[in-house]
């Protein structure tokens, strides 16, 4: 199921690359700490332009007592999957406003989809196991991704123009960047970079307190 | 600087010492003590403020538990979220706040709005707002918990964040500190302390939030003492506290808030004021029992002193007596044993002394000063007694056959005899006199008898048969004198009376005593007529029988007093000899005779002058000296002087007569033996004597022309002196007859009223002229 969601992304890479810009964006905290996980969203200033389709699917695994991703990024009108991978039952619930959901006990044999229709950030908690945390960036935009380990994300296949790029995190704090503005021109590369303020403890999926027996 | 006396100086000096040591060990117990109860009072308030934090974390633990369990509560959480069901929020919360006690309790959102909030019954309260450390620290830690103060109060406020799975609201629980609170941990304490709650208001000031007592003189004392210090002491209710300051605020709290552990430590004293009476009861004991202690020391030692002292003040006066040692063993004993010792030393000493003064050393016997004694005491007790004074006579003569020693023991022998005859106590009061005391007058005639006819038997001396003669004096009392010095006056006057009579003793005659006190103011008036020329000399010539001529003159000494007149030779010689006064006579008539000497000299007469010497002159080794220089003076050749002496003088001490006159007769001076015949006149030791003449003495020239004996001696003597190589003078030529005979005989030289009486020295030079008898 992964393979295929990643081949689907790939193929729709590919197929606007003509003419395309492309949107280096880079996050940092502090003094150059690279920031993985945070979302940037991209919305073009002009409704006119043709912005790539959005991705309307995807995963938010359970497995080992944690949620994969940690953070997932998704387009307003994206249906994620649940699937558990563990072998044991979850009951994964959200409180937060933009979905409140709750999924009773389901086990591996269960497929559970939630469709994400209101932007905004969705906390996601397990019922069970109170150490399993995980965010979905539901972006209004159509564009939106998320940093690497080393806090850079690429966005290709853009058509030039203006854009408002937004950035989010889990730990972040007033005072740091928030919204950049970006012109892109075809067939070049703009680099934006966000500082961000973290929170010195940042917020993180627990290991299971009983992993090990 | 004052004198104290011993005890007061002892008494001062142990005061002083146990002052001192009482000072330091009370100062000592008051430190230690204090010190003590300061620490015991601190570990107290210690431990009890661990146990308030104790007891606090128990809550803090408590009320975050529960927090966290309803946090976690799924349809609590459910309800939160949802924004129409507060009602079942603030139900719940109402619920959990009853359950546990808290005073209060609420949410706020995480935009700080309040969404529900509950009390205590009748409190008021606003809700605090939640600092972001709190809620960080919440979030981090699952639960915060830190003071705070609301409206006066202060609050235990645990936090902890309702997480969907991240923080969405967040609950707070308040738990106050109160009375009750204070009182709970007090309760706990061993110590009955005391609690209080204070925090520091916006201005900085210290505020009361609350106590266990006292809270209005609370206020006022954290007014002017703000508790600073974690540990602290100060005047509060005007007893001294000791204070613990427990600081309650979490981290990075903005108001200081506090709680104040204290508790008196004068109270804490109170169990040692008996200690304090006990003391002071000890040092006024002490003091009592160190001032007897000290008196009686020192009188152990000061009475002894004292009596010792006492003692010493006895012996001055001449009572000997020993005093008893106090204790055996201590010094004070030592001393008075030493002194006792000293005192019988002393008293051996003295008496030894006593017997010396009182005895004399050569026999033994009591001296003078002891009969004196013993006269006193007779005079004191009897009505009537008789002093016999007993000399032996020519001592000076035994002297001179025997050896001291040998005159020793004849008195001892004469003293004894006396003891025996007279049957009672007898002291030596010179050297020849004896003297005792006979109780019954009546008796003293009878005694005196007796002595003198004891005296008859010889003397046994060391194998030398010795007759000695006694004469006595006897003075009766009341008659003879009134106290001990007149009476052996007297008894001396008797003495010299019984010298002279017949039986050899005599009874004091106060008629004859008389003269005697005459004698002595005339040796004053003598000394006095020397220098004022009444003394001269007359001069009687001595006819040279072979030449016819006048060679020498007798100088014989005329003394007219301008009181007494004509006062003869024999009058004052004899006394100016006993008094001594012959030395100035001898002076004058030294020089007077060399000078006359010179005079004729001057005059172109070869005239020498005799002089007579006296015994104490004799005795005079200066003499030869005297006359060497007065020769020397005048220029006077020693020929010229002739000296003239007795028998008896030579007699007295020949051994030191002796020596003067050979030094005399080195010097050229002639000597003559004066008064030939009347003494020992024996030949013997004139033989030994350095003189050139003897002059025989006038008795028996006297009467030469009636009496044939006289006759004999002269001539005899005449043959004698011859025979010895000496010229022989006869004194007393009265008559032609007598000139005759002695020229017949051979006599040398004439001297006498026949040739000449004797006369002034002019009258001598007319009758040389006149009778042809000068020469040159």
């Amino acid at each position: 199921m992964v393979r295929f969601f990643l081949i689907l992304v790939l193929c729709c890479a590919f197929r606007s690359v003509a003419s395309a810009a492309e949107l280096r964006v880079s996050v940092t905290a502090g003094s150059d700490e690279a920031v993985g996980n945070a979302v940037i969203s991209v919305k073009p200033l002009s409704p006119n332009l043709e912005m790539p389709e959005p991705v309307n699917a995807a995963v938010m695994a359970q497995q080992n007592t944690m949620f994969a991703p940690f953070v997932l990024a998704v387009a307003v009108g994206t249906e994620v999957t649940f699937p558990n991978m563990d072998e044991f039952r979850h009951q994964v619930y959200s409180f937060s406003k933009p979905k409140r959901f709750e999924l009773r006990l389901y086990g591996q044999d269960t497929t559970n989809k939630i469709m994400f229709d209101k932007p905004g950030v969705v906390a996601l908690g397990c019922n069970i196991h109170d150490n399993m945390l995980a965010f979905i960036y539901v972006s209004e935009h159509p564009v939106v991704g998320k940093t690497d380990e080393s806090g850079d994300v690429v966005f290709s296949n853009l058509p030039p123009g203006g854009y408002e790029v937004h950035v989010w995190h889990p730990d972040e704090l007033r005072g740091g960047d928030d919204m950049k503005m970006v012109t892109l021109r075809a067939d070049e590369a703009s680099d934006i970079a966000f500082s961000v303020k973290l929170r010195p403890v940042r917020r993180q999926q627990q290991p299971p307190a009983d992993e090990g027996y | 600087m004052p004198k104290f006396k011993f005890q007061t100086k002892l008494t001062i000096v142990y005061l002083a010492l146990f002052l001192v040591v009482m000072g330091v060990i009370a100062l000592f117990f008051y430190r230690s003590v204090t010190q003590n109860v300061r620490d015991q009072i601190q570990n107290q308030l210690g431990a009890s403020a661990r146990t308030f934090e104790r007891i606090l974390d128990d809550r803090v633990e408590k009320l975050s538990g529960s927090a966290l369990l309803l946090s976690r509560d799924y349809g609590f959480r459910d309800a939160i979220n949802n924004p129409d069901d507060q009602a079942t929020v603030t139900s719940a919360l109402r619920n959990h706040r009853a359950r546990l006690g808290a005073d209060l309790a609420y949410i706020v959102d995480l935009d700080d709005e309040l969404l529900a909030s509950v009390g205590a019954e009748g409190t008021t309260l606003t809700a605090a707002p939640i600092p972001d450390a709190m809620k960080m620290e919440a979030e981090e830690n699952g639960s915060a918990s830190r003071m705070v103060e609301i409206g006066g109060r202060v609050y235990e406020l645990v936090v902890v964040p309702v997480l969907a799975p991240i923080p969405t609201a967040w609950i707070a629980f308040g738990m106050e500190l109160d009375e009750v609170t204070a009182l709970e941990i007090k309760g706990l304490s061993p110590i009955d302390l005391e609690i209080a709650f204070v925090y520091q208001n916006d201005r900085g000031e210290y505020s009361l939030a609350g106590a266990t007592s006292e809270r209005a003189a609370l206020e006022a004392f954290l007014a002017d003492n703000p508790p600073v210090d974690p540990v602290f002491s100060a005047q509060f209710n005007g007893q001294d506290h000791l204070f613990w300051r427990l600081p309650l605020h979490a981290v990075g709290s903005e108001a200081e808030i506090s709680a104040l552990l204290y508790y008196s430590i004068d109270v804490a004293l109170e169990p040692f004021d008996p200690l304090v009476v006990a003391m002071v009861g000890i040092l006024i004991g002490g003091l009592l029992l160190l001032i007897s202690g000290s008196v009686i020391v020192s009188r152990g030692v000061t009475r002894p002193l004292r009596r010792l002292a006492d003692a010493a003040q006895r012996i001055i006066a001449g009572e000997y007596q020993e005093v008893d040692a106090p204790i055996e063993g201590d010094e004070v004993a030592d001393l008075t044993m030493s002194f006792n010792q000293m005192v019988s030393a002393v008293q051996e000493r003295e008496s030894k002394i006593r017997f010396q003064a009182f005895h004399d050393n050569e026999t033994g016997f009591p001296n003078r000063l002891m009969f004196e004694e013993m006269l006193d005491e007779t005079i004191g007790k009897s009505e009537s007694f008789v002093v016999i004074v007993a000399e032996v006579q020519q001592v000076p003569e035994l002297r001179s056959v025997l050896n001291h020693s040998n005159v020793n023991d004849l008195m001892v022998c004469v003293g004894e005899r006396l003891q025996q005859v007279a049957d009672t106590g007898i002291a030596r009061l010179s050297t020849e006199s004896f003297a005792f005391i006979l109780e019954d007058a009546s008796e003293a005639e009878t005694v005196a008898s007796l002595v003198m006819n004891s005296f008859l038997t010889p003397f046994d001396v060391a194998g030398i048969i010795i007759d000695a003669r006694a004469k006595l004096g006897l003075v009766k009392y009341p008659g003879d004198g009134e106290d001990t010095a007149l009476l052996l006056r007297h008894a001396n006057a008797a003495l010299d009376k019984g010298r002279t009579v017949q039986k050899g003793y005599a009874w004091y005659d106060p008629d004859s005593d008389k003269s005697q006190t005459r004698r002595l103011s005339m040796m004053s008036e003598l000394r006095v007529g020397l220098k004022n020329g009444e003394v001269r000399f007359a001069y009687q010539p001595k006819l040279d029988v072979a030449t016819g001529k006048i060679m020498t003159a007798e100088a014989l000494v005329r003394w007219i007093s301008p009181t007494r007149g004509f006062v003869p030779p024999d009058d004052f010689i004899p006394h100016a000899e006993r008094t001594g006064d012959i030395r100035h006579l001898t002076e004058w008539g030294l020089r007077a005779a060399i000078m006359q000497v010179a005079d004729w000299r001057s005059k172109g007469l070869g005239l020498g002058v005799a002089v007579n010497l006296s015994t104490s002159d004799l005795m005079n080794p200066g003499l030869p000296g005297q006359i060497l220089v007065l020769l020397k003076e005048f220029d006077v050749p020693a020929g010229s002087l002739k000296l003239e002496v007795t028998e008896s003088a030579v007699m007295h001490d020949m051994e030191r007569a002796l020596e003067v006159l050979n030094m005399l007769a080195a010097m050229g001076l002639t000597l003559s033996i004066d008064d030939y015949g009347t003494g020992y006149s024996s030949l013997s030791y004139i033989k030994r004597l350095p003189v050139s003449e003897i002059k025989i003495d006038k008795s028996f020239v006297m009467n030469l022309a009636k009496s044939e004996e006289d006759n004999i001696l002269v001539r005899s003597t005449i043959e004698l002196g011859h025979n010895l190589g000496l010229k022989v003078t006869a004194e007393g030529v009265e008559d032609e007859e007598s000139v005759r005979r002695l020229k017949d005989f051979g006599c040398d030289t004439l001297q006498g009223y026949h040739i000449s009486r004797p006369i002034p020295a002019s009258e001598l030079e007319k009758f040389l002229k006149e009778g042809g008898y000068e020469t040159v």
